[in-house]
């Protein structure tokens, strides 16, 4: 099914027009890291400052209740195709110490995202309709150097699981050996 | 929470550029050339205008500014500032320019310096 059935209007009005305010945010979700219940909620883009403190700013959205903070991102979103990859991956163009210890110590399984589409109309207004959700996702491998951070995202790949679940194997019913 | 930074005062250290201020003033937006047409514009976000601000400091000034941005700031904190054109309070960081320089003094005469400071005011 195309996105352009589950896109508002104002989206797709927003996406046809030669000239138009709105801009399109990416609001990154990432799920339990080292199977904690820790959020983190990040922004390719940012309408507001969500906190400020005297000797530092942070930008952001807030979406829902939820605050996502601004870090600049490249997305390479799933193709639509039928023969459409079901793979996406994120590029941060920031890397401090305190990212690659969480890399190195809590990427230590496969951990949920979620990737949605949102618009903001150049006030600092809560984005609230979400346009577009990229739901499934699990960050499977990441990468990086000195000037980026690469995370790869994969679906769960059902063509690979057994089936049906339990064979006649001696592994699994020994007592029928 | 505004920050409590400001830009110094002491030793009656100037408010508003004596010597020269230029504002780069815009907002970010992706431009997608057409071949045929007029390009498509798509509105990105907001862009910190830029202020290039000359000022003309005593030798005390010129200490002045170098312990502000040496101790309080620590050369990234933001400050406020009194724009000078529109008069009201904005802050503003200092943007470093090549090899990390903040400023180049220079000398115009016994006791007197110039120098070339560049602002983003944050938005």
């Amino acid at each position: 099914m195309s996105r352009l059935s589950t896109l508002s209007p104002t989206a797709i009005r927003a996406m046809f027009s030669s000239e138009t305010e709105q801009a399109v945010v990416m609001l990154l979700t990432i799920y339990g890291l080292d199977g904690t219940s820790v959020v983190i909620r990040l922004a390719d883009n940012f309408n507001k400052r969500i906190s400020e403190t005297d000797t530092e700013i942070i930008y952001g959205v807030r979406s829902r209740s939820n605050d996502y903070v601004f870090l600049p991102m490249e997305i390479s979103l799933p193709s639509e195709g039928e023969d459409g990859s079901s793979n996406c991956s994120i590029r941060f163009n920031f890397v401090t110490p305190e990212a690659i210890q969480i890399i190195r110590e809590q990427l230590t399984g496969p951990v949920k995202i979620l990737l949605e589409l949102v618009l903001t109309d150049g006030t600092s207004n809560d984005v609230d309709t979400v346009e577009a959700t990229f739901s499934g996702f699990y960050i499977t491998s990441a990468s990086y150097n000195a000037q980026s951070i690469t995370l790869n995202l994969g679906m769960i790949n059902y063509n690979t699981e057994p089936f049906p679940a339990y064979n006649f194997t001696p592994k699994n019913f020994p007592g029928l050996f | 929470m505004a920050t409590s930074y400001q830009w110094p005062t002491v030793h009656n250290f100037p408010q508003s550029p004596q010597k020269g201020f230029t504002e780069s003033v815009g907002i970010n937006v992706l431009r997608s050339p057409m071949d045929v047409g007029p390009a498509k514009m798509r509105r990105r976000g907001a862009r910190p205008s830029v202020l290039n601000v000359q000022f003309i400091l005593t030798s005390q000034q010129a200490q002045d500014l170098q312990d502000f941005i040496n101790n309080d700031l620590l050369g990234t904190r933001r400050f406020n500032f009194k724009h000078p054109r529109t008069s009201s309070t904005v802050e503003v960081r200092i943007v470093p320019q090549s090899d990390s320089e903040f400023y180049k003094l220079t000398y115009i005469a016994p006791g007197y310096w110039q120098t070339d400071l560049v602002f983003e005011v944050l938005p």
